[in-house]
């Protein structure tokens, strides 16, 4: 069961109140009774200090002068009082009559003053207080005879009084529970009424649904507690709305890039299927279709890499490579294509840079690069590439001619499908993962690819790798420029 | 019908001019906007394939310059580009359809034969001209009940005389609608084929139906 933030605050506040109010009732409640007991037993030590009034010494004896019809309260009655006092040898001195010989239970312990809750002998609840005194000397006896202590215990029903209390109580406990019921929903009304902004937020974000990343939470009204909350989200589904985007342009790339060929492909064998015919078309129409898959499968393999280098799955195996020798290879398959095009290649550079990089992933890069610059390059145009080594870092540009680009354009060019030329006509060679699977790799190595165009509409594409330990932990030898 | 199709994929661009040329259209090609519009701008064609995504010239340029200069030709857009607001934009500067790639080659040639039946103002893919009917669709002819049959060429030509029926055709109209740009002109290979076409639809023995205007050309119909 999910737990509701405004049943939980109704809860504990409520719970909070009752305790509250729970602990004044309490306080009220013994205030109250201790206020009543000390009257009623100051009203009992009077009647015991008036009591003791009566008792006097003299003459080496203890007088009484107590009248029962006097004091008709200690009369035997339907709500009689009761004393009895103590002489220090523990024998009865004097009882009221309304005990009717009985005793009262005897407390010699008890100290002068004191009172406490008893229970009579009618078999009723009461109160009792005890004072010890010296009886007053007859002034017409006079003795040197040391005076002898009384003790004096006075009691009475206390059911007036307990009956009180018990409607104190009673009055104390429903206007506690009245207090917290009304307080409950006063509070519950508070709660909603503040938790409006966040129910509005949670509707807010409910409505977005998965189709509608543009639509943003509205900050105007919300409280400061939850500005940061709304903010944060809106800029959550500012970058979400960003990656769905470049998702979607990215499988719209995709999805345009394998559909030429597709369309093709399904073409040629449709026609070709369409009727009967010689031997030799088939073959013609088979090699066309093997034409077409061909540039296609490279594509494939170019996603899958760098699908895996995005995902952090391709790892760079360094060893002792010599840049050098490494480019010089990779350009061999491309001395025909540029001779064709009368392309005037020129290198610049030591005749050695050792560097610890992942040689095959060097490799790839170079070889797309070298690609591009063949295939853009202008006939007739001139191919420059170029090493820098120096002791920190192995710097490698590939410059080729006539760019058609702007230099503004050119920063995009390592996007995904990015193609500097709008009508994509190099659908079959180039798809434009080339650049971006280079960017990768670059990064991969620890490097850094830069693209740029200079105002002579040269395309420079600048690789600068760190000199970097072999993964054996060793260092490239060779001299260094 | 005279074709022209505008593709720079050149796969695409020679399965389709393969495909229309077996289909006995007269078929010109063009790899780039360029050519393309000067094809276009030089020829009379019936129906016009169009890529959108064209070096030099883009498709799109294409469509509004011969819309712009009131090309009669109908012009149906072949491309990649799928979404709608492409289709709406295509469509709105005047294309008369729009097919996405992939495509399947019997659905291109069912949409080119029918522009060129609205080209020709014939909604019906049955045509009757007398006792004579020509099934568009799976390109046969009969005359009196029994098929006459005919090469790739003849029934081209008989196509295109019955969607002119009874209107006087120009020997260089038919050439400007049956044969592409490559061909070299004869003087006489019209009216050879109008020759081998009219003895075949004769032998039936109904009445003649392809008439001669001198001077003037030719006229398909039952009355001459």
């Amino acid at each position: 069961m999910s737990r509701s933030l405004q049943r939980q605050l109704l809860f504990t506040t409520t719970c909070a109140t009752a305790c509250v109010l729970g602990l004044l009732g309490l306080g009220i409640y013994f205030l109250v009774r201790h206020s009543l007991l000390a009257g009623f037993d100051a009203a009992l030590i009077v009647e015991a200090r008036a009591l003791a009034a009566l008792i006097e010494q003299g003459n080496g004896a203890i007088a009484v002068e107590y009248e029962p019809q006097q004091m008709p309260e200690f009369l035997p009655g339907r709500h009689p009082q009761f004393f009895q006092m103590w002489l220090q040898d523990g024998s009865t001195l004097l009882r009221s009559p309304s005990l009717r010989q009985r005793d009262l239970s005897d407390t010699p312990s008890r100290p002068d003053g004191a009172s406490w809750e008893v229970r009579l002998p009618n078999s009723r609840n009461g109160r009792a207080v005890h004072i010890v005194f010296a009886p007053t000397p007859d002034p017409n006896h006079a003795t040197t005879a040391p005076s002898e202590t009384v003790r004096l215990m006075v009691a009475r029903e206390s059911g007036e009084l307990d009956h009180a209390l018990a409607d104190l109580r009673w009055l104390l406990l429903a206007s506690c529970l009245s207090a917290v019921i009304v307080c409950a929903a006063l509070l519950r009304l508070l709660v909603s009424a503040s938790l409006r902004p966040l129910r509005g937020l949670a509707g807010d974000i409910r409505a977005i649904g998965e189709m509608d990343l543009k639509r943003r939470l509205g900050t105007r009204e919300l409280p400061e507690e939850l500005l940061p909350v709304a903010d944060r989200l809106n800029e959550l589904l500012e970058r979400i709305s960003a990656a769905f985007a470049r998702e979607q342009a990215f499988t719209a790339d995709v999805a345009h890039e394998l559909r030429n060929p597709l369309a093709g492909l399904q073409a040629t064998l449709e026609v070709n299927r369409s009727r009967p015919r010689e031997r030799e078309a088939y073959e013609k129409a088979l090699d066309k279709c093997l034409a077409i898959v061909a540039p296609m499968q490279l594509m494939v393999e170019q996603l899958l890499l760098l699908a895996r280098a995005q995902s952090g799955r391709l790892i760079a195996q360094r060893q002792a490579v010599d840049v050098r020798i490494l480019l010089a290879e990779s350009w061999t398959p491309f001395q025909a294509q540029a001779a064709s095009r009368s392309l005037r290649v020129l290198w610049d550079g030591p005749e050695t840079c050792p560097l610890a990089t992942d040689c095959e992933q060097l490799r790839m890069i170079v070889r797309n690069l070298f690609d591009n610059a063949v295939s853009y390059a202008d006939e007739g145009g001139e191919i420059r590439i170029t090493i820098v080594c120096k002791a920190s870092a192995a710097t490698l540009m590939v410059s080729n001619t006539a760019c058609k680009l702007s230099s503004g354009v050119a920063l995009h060019a390592a996007e995904p499908f990015w193609q500097g030329d709008p009508a994509r006509a190099a659908i079959g060679r180039h798809c434009g993962l080339g650049l971006s699977l280079c960017d990768r790799l670059a990064r991969l190595l620890g490097g850094q690819l830069t693209i740029r165009v200079d105002p002579g509409r040269v395309f420079t594409a600048e690789l600068r790798l760190p000199k970097l330990e072999t993964s054996d932990g060793g260092r490239p030898e060779g001299p260094e420029a | 019908m005279r074709i022209l199709v505008i593709e720079d994929f050149e796969p695409i661009r020679a399965a389709v001019v393969q495909g229309l040329r077996e289909a006995g259209h007269a078929v010109d090609e063009a790899a780039d906007g360029e050519s393309g519009l000067w094809h276009a701008q030089s020829g009379e064609h019936d129906v016009i394939i169009l890529d959108l995504m064209l070096p030099k010239v883009s498709g799109l340029e294409v469509l509004r310059t011969l819309r712009r200069r009131k090309s009669p030709s109908y012009i149906l857009i072949l491309t990649a580009r799928d979404t709608p607001e492409d289709r709406v934009r295509g469509l709105d500067l005047g294309a008369d359809d729009y097919l996405v790639k992939p495509f399947v080659f019997a659905e291109l040639l069912a949409r080119v034969n029918a522009l060129i039946r609205r080209k020709y103002e014939a909604r019906d893919t049955l045509i009757r001209i007398g006792d004579m009917v020509i099934d568009t669709v799976h390109r046969t002819v009969q005359r009196g009940g029994k098929t006459v049959d005919l090469s790739g060429r003849e029934y081209a030509l008989l196509q295109y005389l019955a969607l002119n029926a009874n209107r006087v055709v120009s020997r260089a109209d038919i050439w400007q609608h049956m044969y592409d740009f490559n061909a070299s002109p004869e003087s006489n290979v019209v009216d050879v084929y109008i020759g081998m076409l009219r003895k075949k639809l004769d032998q039936t023995g109904g009445l003649p139906l392809i008439h001669t205007r001198r001077g003037q050309g030719y006229m398909l119909g039952e009355r001459e």
